[in-house]
């Protein structure tokens, strides 16, 4: 018994105690947005769209900020998908062969990765402007497709990175090109992982308020197509909290007690897909 | 398609073929011709270049930043570093099983239909077909024929080497090289892996690489034996074994070691701290007649490479400089007639 037991079982405390804080604070969060929303949490809060007065009392729900939060998420994450994965593959050192740009494309990947999502908001709407687009959920979808790339590029190309160079091997030995290896044979190694990632870039996607209060807008009415505008869940949040009136304070607990039900919902749902995949990994 | 034909034999021979990493000479010049539908074997001592050389049949090397390479290797007498060479046909032509068994993420069936998928084959019936008879082949195809859909992964060791072999098969390829592909295993599955290799031989050029003597005396028709990257002697497989031109491979395959400069004294230096090394060497030296030879073992190749040159400036023979294992270097020094000190 000397300074490093010692040293050794304060260390273990302090990280415990970090640990209780941590599970407290999110405790205290799910906590109060369910002891809040739960009551203000009608049938009619999730099946209608808002009804005249809807911000100063009056009746309706939140659907619209649900099917477009939905659709701006899912849309963004696809997006990104489709964009992050070719620019994961080709920063792999395959293709990079550890070249000075892959270096340069990862240090902006990780400036961008720390721009605030206002600013992708502000450029959004530039962007928009410039296009002749008005506030869409197409404009909407674009920039939170922009918001996630930078994490989406890095988580992917980090999964990818960490697959052994021995489950490659036997797919090109068999003549297979680095393309046929990557999208046939590692993608499967890699999907649960994959998914996680994509799972990541989804919630940061549909908790998102800031890129999308320029760019997609809001409205009382399901969107119906991309070039109209569309009601996010945080946005509707932001705007019930804003509210004078106690009625319409519980009613944006009981939206964000549906953001984090749909976030819930979607991280089991990745779960169970990525453990579907996860029995063919060869460790 | 048609080119393909054309090019009948699958012999491989190399014509003074030298591998470097970097400043590493790992294949030192060599020559030799591995007749076709016959198994050679390579017969190496751990470490001294026989990945290597596979890796350079199946172009490999290509993955490696720093390797280069001089002379020729010829695979069915077409040159294969040559730059109008199709890497991906050539792999197609040359199966390869590594020393553990490396099966794809992916299940059985899918595993096997993986390369005819690449190359083409895209009906679900052909690919069935090749599945099968693949399988049949490797001796595989009763033990999983209820669970093709299984993951790979859920098989034994010995199975999935196995289901590399049907996989290797599955892209119709004339050489099969064979990276001590029993190493991992257990004797009856090794038994069993070498029974199919004795059978593939008559329709592959088979390679395979070994350090077990006794495997390769059993199942091979012609035989190579490479020391620190140097082909010591080649032949068929019954006169190599039998009656060795060489001493190093008369050794080698009765499991004696060999040395060309007898040892006088020895110098672990391993676990000193480089300062010392020099010193100790000295010292050690200091206490030999000239003539003798002392074998230092030290610690990464700056090291050795310093010390080697050190003792070569006080006017010592150095006779060789080469790595053992790991990090470990070998130094054979010869003491010289003037004392140093």
């Amino acid at each position: 018994m000397g300074f490093a037991k010692l040293a050794d079982t304060a260390l273990m405390r302090i990280g415990q105690l970090c640990l209780f804080l941590m599970l407290l604070s999110l405790l205290l969060i799910v906590g109060i947005v369910v002891l809040r929303g739960a009551p203000a949490l009608t049938a009619e809060m999730i099946t209608q769209t808002p009804k005249g007065g809807f911000y100063l009392g009056g009746g309706g729900g939140v659907l619209n900020a649900i099917v477009g939060s939905l659709c701006l998420a899912f849309g963004a994450v696809i997006l990104a998908m489709v964009a992050a994965l070719p620019i994961a593959v080709v920063l792999q050192k395959e293709y990079s062969r550890g070249a000075e740009w892959a270096r340069i494309a990862r240090f902006a990947l990780d400036l961008l990765w720390g721009i605030p999502s206002i600013v992708y908001g502000a450029f959004g709407f530039l962007l928009m402007v410039w296009l002749g687009w008005g506030m869409s959920l197409g404009a909407g979808i674009v920039t939170l497709a922009l918001v996630i790339l930078p994490v989406m590029v890095r988580t992917m190309e980090e999964v990818l990175a960490s697959i052994p160079r021995s489950v490659m091997e036997p797919s090109f030995a068999l003549g297979a090109t680095r393309l046929e290896t990557i999208s046939m044979a590692i993608t499967r190694q890699a999907l649960p992982a994959l998914s996680v990632a994509c799972l990541l870039a989804f919630g940061r996607a549909i908790g998102d308020a800031a890129s999308v209060l320029f760019t997609a807008g809001y409205t009382d009415y399901i969107p119906g197509s991309l070039s109209e505008p569309a009601a996010s869940l945080p946005l509707a949040v932001f705007f019930q909290l804003g509210s004078p009136g106690k009625e319409v304070q519980d009613r944006a607990y009981a939206s964000a007690l549906i953001l984090l039900a749909v976030v819930l919902a979607i991280t089991l749902l990745a779960r169970r897909l990525g453990g579907r995949f996860e029995k063919s990994i060869i460790r | 398609m048609d080119r393909e034909k054309r090019q009948i034999g699958s012999e491989v021979s190399l014509r003074d073929f030298s591998l470097y990493f970097g400043n590493t000479h790992v294949l030192k010049g060599l020559s030799v011709d591995m007749p076709q539908k016959k198994l050679t074997s390579v017969i190496v001592p751990s470490g001294c270049g026989k990945t290597s050389l596979l890796r350079c049949l199946n172009r490999f090397v290509d993955f490696e930043p720093d390797a280069r390479i001089t002379g020729r290797a010829a695979v069915g007498g077409q040159d294969i570093f040559s730059p109008d060479v199709d890497v991906t046909m050539l792999r197609k032509k040359i199966g390869m099983l590594s020393q553990k068994p490396m099966p794809l993420p992916m299940s059985i069936y899918e595993n096997v239909a993986y390369g005819p998928k690449l190359h083409g084959v895209g009906r679900r019936g052909a690919l069935d077909g090749i599945v099968k008879e693949k399988l049949v082949l490797a001796d595989l195809w009763e033990e999983v024929k209820g669970r093709l859909d299984a993951p790979a992964g859920v098989l034994s060791i010995g199975q999935q080497q196995r289901l590399c072999i049907a996989r290797a098969l599955s892209v119709e390829p004339e050489i099969i090289l064979a990276d001590e592909p029993t190493s991992a295993l257990d004797p009856i599955a090794t038994a069993r892996i070498e029974e199919l290799l004795m059978r593939l031989k008559k329709n592959y050029t088979v390679v395979l690489a070994t350090h077990n003597i006794s495997q390769a005396k059993k199942v091979s028709d012609y035989a190579m034996h490479l020391y620190y990257g140097e082909l010591v002697e080649a032949g068929w497989a019954k006169e190599l074994f039998d009656t060795p031109k060489h001493p190093r491979t008369h050794a080698y395959i009765h499991g004696q070691s060999y040395e060309e400069h007898a040892i006088d004294a020895e110098l672990d230096l391993c676990s000193r701290i480089p300062s010392q090394s020099y010193v100790e060497a000295r010292r050690k030296l200091s206490k030999m007649r000239a003539g003798q030879v002392l074998r230092i073992c030290a610690l990464d190749r700056a090291k050795a490479g310093r010390l080697a040159t050190g003792l070569k400036n006080d006017g010592h023979g150095i006779l060789r400089t080469r790595k053992i294992e790991g990090d470990r270097w070998e130094i054979l020094v010869r003491k010289e007639e003037e004392d140093q000190e």
